[in-house]
């Protein structure tokens, strides 16, 4: 483990210059970005930019050939996917990636896998955001709606009871009433402190909801700034917005 | 009609031993999408270990205990193996259980050696009669196994939370890495506990049918038949498959023929695969 340092402890989330590939092909060339504890940012591109591979580097799902990714003040490019869940890091993957056959009780409690003791408290406090999962507790996920599937995979997310929440594509799928529902819901948990990196296709609601974005294009960032001001830039407007 | 329920009771008793094999096949197949094709030589392993301890003086206890724990031994070195070729296809990890297969066959036949064992039965050699029907102890007592072994496994797999990682992990490898579940110990639980019931069907077998370096071809293929036959989704679906196909054979055997016996074992396996390639039972624990 590296020594942290006055810098790397002001950042809860700081990636310098993190690369990855597959095979011979670049997915992620040198990306850096920051999150402040308990903020929520943006990472919009489009399909093939390379979203889904960073939040893979960030969860350790995919091993990145270079870089560094500082959280909490620790340099974590090195450690498992179990020990940065165990750090405070939770990932909700791009299709759900449900336990279909499990049902929803299974597959919430599995969420807090690695808690020595998770009580009934935790499952009390994730139906508060998820009340409709509460009545289908015997039901098997995959006979879940699309919505309930999505606040399912969260949910399961939440019993680590992580710091950062990485959220692949959560529109993906749902109806415009459910998208709202659900992104209500992630702005509920950053109200309760919970720091969240949002990758998202649907960039104009992604630009509403954060507090900073970043676009990618093949690999590499080319533009950051507010929600605010993404939105009103000229080349985001036309490229992601479609205005 | 005491002629029928004869049938059907040595049917039972013979479905639970390839139950048993089957339960291992569906396990590793679970957690892998390979067929282990070295299962039955761990069932071979196991009964060779305890004939041969058990003639050379030992307990009958203390042999089955190494029996058990050196098959389910091999079956932490047959993981280590997969778990080593990562990247290799699932056509070459099969062969790996192929050769794998081949090499505890000729270590058994090298320091076992070729004769057939015999280990004396651990419930008495009895019989008693169940509405006319002539039931051995023994027999009776290779069911009771089965049907522990699949309350345990049950168990473990719908009231513990490494049961249910296990089953989770088998599913969506992604959605049980982002929890914490380690998928290389999910794979050396599947493996561990595949080659425990491959023990244990060693062990009660051996007092029945003995055992030598080639038994485990035959009992490998059974197993295997059940498994297709039950459903691979499904560990308990091999017991199912396993209960078919002894059902078969013994009917085919009392009503017709003794040699036609494989040949109707082998044309349900065909007709599954043509028309409910699944298995009879498709639904997932």
């Amino acid at each position: 483990m590296k020594k942290n340092t006055d810098e790397t402890l002001d950042h809860f989330l700081k990636i310098d210059n993190l690369s990855a590939s597959y095979g011979k092909i670049k997915a992620l060339h040198k990306v850096s970005l920051n999150l402040s504890r308990g903020k929520m940012v943006a990472l919009i591109g489009a399909n093939g930019a390379g979203k889904s591979t960073f939040l893979r580097c960030l969860s350790g799902l995919k091993k990145a050939d270079g870089g560094t990714l500082y959280f909490q003040g620790k340099n974590i490019i090195g450690y498992s996917v179990a020990e940065r869940v165990k750090g405070g890091m939770a990932h909700v993957l791009e299709g759900r990636a449900l336990f279909s056959n499990l049902c929803v009780k299974d597959n919430i409690q599995l969420g807090a896998y690695l808690q020595k003791k998770p009580g009934k408290e935790d499952m009390q406090k994730v139906f508060q955001h998820f009340p409709a999962l509460a009545e289908k507790l015997d039901a098997s996920a995959a006979s879940l709606s699309g919505g309930q599937q999505q606040m399912l995979a969260i949910a399961r997310a939440l019993m680590s009871q992580p710091l950062l929440l990485l959220l692949d594509e959560p529109s993906m799928g749902l109806s415009p009433i459910l998208v709202k529902e659900v992104f209500q819901i992630i702005h509920e948990l950053k109200g309760q402190g919970v720091s969240i990196l949002l990758v998202e296709q649907n960039a104009s609601l992604a630009l509403q909801y954060c507090d900073y974005a970043y676009v990618i294009e093949n690999g590499s960032i080319v533009l950051e700034g507010s929600g605010e001001f993404l939105a009103e830039n000229e080349a985001v407007k036309k490229a992601y917005l479609g205005i | 009609m005491v002629e029928f329920l004869q049938y059907i009771v040595s049917g039972i008793s013979l479905g639970a031993v390839y139950g048993l094999v089957g339960i291992g096949f569906t396990m590793i197949y679970n957690s892998t999408k390979i067929i282990n094709f070295a299962q039955g030589e761990f069932v071979m392993l196991s009964g060779m270990i305890a004939a041969v301890l058990v003639e050379a003086g030992m307990g009958l206890l203390l042999a089955i205990f190494f029996a058990v724990g050196g098959s389910t031994l091999m079956g932490w070195v047959l993981k280590i193996c997969v778990s080593h070729s990562k990247k290799a296809s699932t056509l070459s990890l099969i062969i790996l259980t192929l050769g794998f297969s081949l090499t505890l066959r000729g270590l058994v036949e090298v320091f076992l050696g070729k004769e057939i064992h015999r280990l004396p039965s651990l419930v008495g050699e009895g019989t008693f009669s169940f509405l006319g029907a002539i039931v051995t102890i023994q027999g009776f007592f290779v069911v009771v196994v089965l049907i522990l072994v699949a309350t345990l496994l049950y168990f473990f797999f719908t009231r513990m939370k490494e049961g249910k990682a296990m089953l989770g992990a088998s599913e969506n490898a992604d959605g049980a890495q982002v929890v914490g579940i380690s998928l290389s110990k999910t794979l050396l639980l599947n493996f561990l506990l595949a080659t425990l019931s491959a023990g244990i069907a060693g062990i009660i077998l051996t007092p029945i049918t003995a055992v030598h370096f080639e038994s485990g071809i035959f009992l490998g293929l059974k197993g295997f038949c059940a498994a297709i036959i039950g459903g691979l989704a499904n560990p308990f679906a091999a017991i199912l498959g396993g209960m078919a196909l002894a059902l078969t054979e013994s009917l085919v055997a009392g009503y017709i023929s003794s040699e036609y016996k494989d040949v109707f074992a082998f044309l349900l396996l065909l007709l599954i695969l043509v028309f409910r390639p699944e298995g009879l039972l498709k639904r997932r624990l």
